[in-house]
């Protein structure tokens, strides 16, 4: 074993050199066929002998080889250049990527660069003094070896620069990587080659060009074999673990004795196994990690699809209902003159199956918004009786067609003002009421308001109908549930109670249904009553103060008297 | 809310001849009737933008019994356009239309002095609240959802709008 500085220099440069080979040599092996692997093969062949040449050609210290060896590092520094020129171009496709002229142009005039460096046309001798390195004396041919590699070397960083800037996602992180390294490549040997040696006189390091091209030489091998799985946290375990084994083995040269030596082989090599299990287990972590976000991106993907399509559905749906809501309303309200009582009783009934069919579309869009919380309510005070009235409206046609009594009772001096969506609360009243007219086959039915308490407003909506069985109470409020009616009608789609409930929940209100077969039912819900709209007022609230008057005003009959009831 | 068909009745009655007289009673409140004036001019005039030919229709002959004067527009860009140059009483918007949709209508609609103050109603069939708050931001007196309401309805309120303008 050598000692002393030219120990640390060889130690160093053929540590450099025989891991650009290793990693030159698994590119290669990874894929023989595709033109980027053996490009970087090539590349990797020339930048050893490069790096060979480069630091024998400062301890040599003889004319006629002295000479050969600085020749040489030229060629081989125009052959690397021409390999890095189309590697750039090239990555990360299997095929030789660039156009047929460009290539001959490039391929031709480093031929006849190399050619060049091998005679004395670039450089015509060497000049060694003691104490110095060794001068070349250059020629005129070293401007075309000047100008050919330095094209070489900027066409091939500005195509990285263009190709890194138009990629996106997994392939970005692949440029990134490349630009990493050759931006160090090149900051070390223009610093160390040019800069220190030119200005400040310090050549001491020029002779390391193989140090400067392995921070390249590595993050391109990464880039090429690790095409799928690109993650800081496992090149960071990669690289640590990997210099971490190369400090331990060359550790193994130096040992003072060969007991030690046994020692240092013995903790190499159990270091090796514990970097390979060390790193498998972050890649697998890292490994989930990303395919738990693929995962949640296809989730998210797919519940806006959902979305997207209810929405569209209830919008298509609603076009042609909205037709025949509105003809026929046109009809029943005479624009076409007088219509038969008949053709009226039946118009009526179209009207109310239409009005099932809209109900139910709202349904279907709401109740897949009320699950994922999306539904947005337009709480404001609104007074229980009104829309017991407008229920009633609603549904008084509907009844009496199928001989129904069907009242509604508002007692007086009540205290009614609730804080909901008044829309939705409508809807969970006409629901209760629908569901009653729906089974209730003969009697009446009752929407009655009370005041169990007075902060406590009731409304029930009561029927004489077959009733209900304790065993079914207990699933009525689910999805999709329906109770098996008597005469076999399949109505509704089950998802009324549902939504009832769900919404009268979100009001801080109950729900409930007192029945037993065969003695009719009461649907009934309370709300807490509230005066006056909680502090914390929906931003949207303020817009709509002036619609709403116009809205209650419209709700309220001038002629209706709080007692009413069908003849 | 979908609503009983006969609303303008105030009494219980299978009388096929009283909607009759209460639509026409109704109309003749707040405006003036056929024979106290040929001038259409006197009648409201309602920008109706919607891409639906047939509810067009069914709205066209729903007005023009109610004693509306009503002009159409079958897309965003011809109800933009109309609306600024036919300084109508009032605005009827659809949400979903090519090319201009009804919000952007309404952004561009109150950026220019004379569409500024014209009273909307969005009647659509879209029920998002994300359009409903941009467009109730933008001054319309109320969003619907066509479905829900008959043509008479809707009529109705407009004059109610219009009666309290």
């Amino acid at each position: 074993m050598l000692d002393g500085p030219v120990n640390f220099d060889l130690y160093s440069v053929g540590i450099a050199i025989i891991s650009s080979l290793v990693l030159g040599l698994l590119v290669f092996r990874q894929n023989t066929r595709n033109a980027t692997n053996r490009l970087f093969l090539f590349f990797v062949l020339a930048n050893s002998a490069w790096s060979i040449l480069n630091y024998l050609s400062y301890q040599v210290v003889g004319l006629e080889i002295g000479l050969w060896f600085v020749r040489l590092v030229l060629t081989f520094a125009v052959i690397q250049s021409y390999f890095f020129f189309l590697l750039m171009h090239t990555f990360p496709s299997t095929q030789l990527k660039i156009k047929k002229w460009p290539f001959l142009l490039a391929t031709l005039t480093v031929l006849l660069v190399i050619f060049l460096t091998l005679t004395p046309a670039v450089f015509s001798e060497v000049v060694y003094t003691p104490g110095v390195p060794p001068t070349p004396t250059v020629a005129p041919g070293i401007g075309l070896f000047a100008l050919t590699t330095i094209t070489l070397v900027v066409s091939g960083i500005v195509f990285l620069a263009k190709k890194h800037k138009l990629s996106t996602g997994l392939e970005k992180k692949r440029y990134r990587l490349l630009s990493w390294g050759v931006i160090s490549m090149f900051s070390l040997i223009v610093v160390f080659n040019f800069i220190f040696p030119v200005l400040l006189g310090f050549t001491r390091l020029i002779p390391f060009g193989a140090l400067f091209t392995l921070p390249f030489v590595v993050c391109t091998s990464y880039a090429i074999i690790r095409h799928e799985l690109f993650n800081v946290k496992v090149i960071a375990a990669q690289a640590l673990t990997v210099v971490i084994w190369i400090v331990l083995f060359s550790k193994i040269f130096v040992s003072p004795s060969n007991s030690a030596r046994v020692v240092d082989l013995l903790i190499f090599l159990l270091t090796v196994l514990f970097g390979i299990l060390l790193v498998r287990s972050v890649r697998n972590e890292v490994e989930q990690r990303e395919r738990l976000q693929v995962l949640t991106e296809k989730l998210r993907a797919i519940d806006k699809q959902k979305d997207e399509f209810i929405s569209m559905a209830a919008h298509e749906l609603r076009a042609p209902m909205t037709a025949i809501k509105g003809y026929i309303s046109m009809i029943m309200e005479g624009d076409t003159g007088d219509i038969p009582d008949k053709a009226r009783d039946y118009l009526t009934d179209v009207t109310s199956v239409n009005d099932r069919l809209i109900r139910l579309v709202n349904n279907m869009l709401n109740v897949s918004r009320i699950e994922e919380g999306r539904l947005v309510y337009k709480t404001e005070i609104v007074k229980l009786s009104d829309i017991a009235n407008s229920v009633f409206k609603s549904f008084k046609f509907e009844a009496k067609r199928k001989g129904l009594e069907f009242a509604v009772s508002v007692p007086e001096n009540l205290k009614d003002s609730v804080w909901v969506d008044g829309d939705r609360l409508t809807e969970v009243v006409g629901n209760f009421v629908s569901n009653s007219v729906k089974y209730t086959e003969s009697g009446r039915i009752d929407i009655v308001i009370t005041q169990p308490t007075p902060d406590r407003i009731r409304l029930a909506v009561k029927d004489t109908g077959p009733g209900i069985s304790k065993a079914e109470q207990k699933k009525l409020f689910q999805k999709f549930f329906r109770v098996k009616s008597t005469a076999g009608k399949t109505i509704g789609t089950g998802l009324g109670l549902y939504i009832s409930k769900l919404l009268i929940e979100k009001f801080n209100g109950e729900i409930g249904l007192n029945s037993a077969a065969g003695k009719g039912s009461e649907f009934w819900f309370e709300l807490p009553v509230t005066e006056k709209a909680p502090k914390q007022a929906v931003e949207f609230e303020s817009q709509r103060e002036d619609t709403n008057m116009i809205q209650e005003s419209d709700k309220t009959e001038p002629t209706l008297p709080t007692k009413d009831k069908v003849a | 809310m979908p609503a009983d068909t006969d609303s303008k009745t105030t009494e219980e009655s299978t009388d096929a001849s009283a909607p009759i007289e209460a639509a026409e009673s109704s109309s003749t409140e707040s405006f003036p009737s056929a024979d106290t004036s040929t001038d259409s001019s006197k009648f409201p005039k309602v920008l109706f933008i919607e891409d639906d030919p047939l509810i067009v229709k069914m709205y066209q002959a729903k007005f023009a019994h109610e004693g509306l004067n009503v002009i159409v527009a079958e897309d965003g860009v011809a109800g933009l356009k109309m609306a600024l140059s036919e300084s109508p009483d009032f605005i009827l918007l659809d949400i979903m239309m090519p090319q201009l949709s009804g919000i952007d209508l309404l952004e561009k609609l109150r950026t220019d002095s004379k569409g500024k103050n014209i009273p909307v109603i969005v009647l659509t069939n879209l029920s998002e609240k994300e359009e409903e708050q941009k467009a109730m931001k933008l001054g319309v007196k109320e969003y619907l959802l066509k479905a829900n309401l008959t043509p008479g309805e809707v009529v109705s309120k407009i004059k109610q709008y219009l009666a309290s303008k």
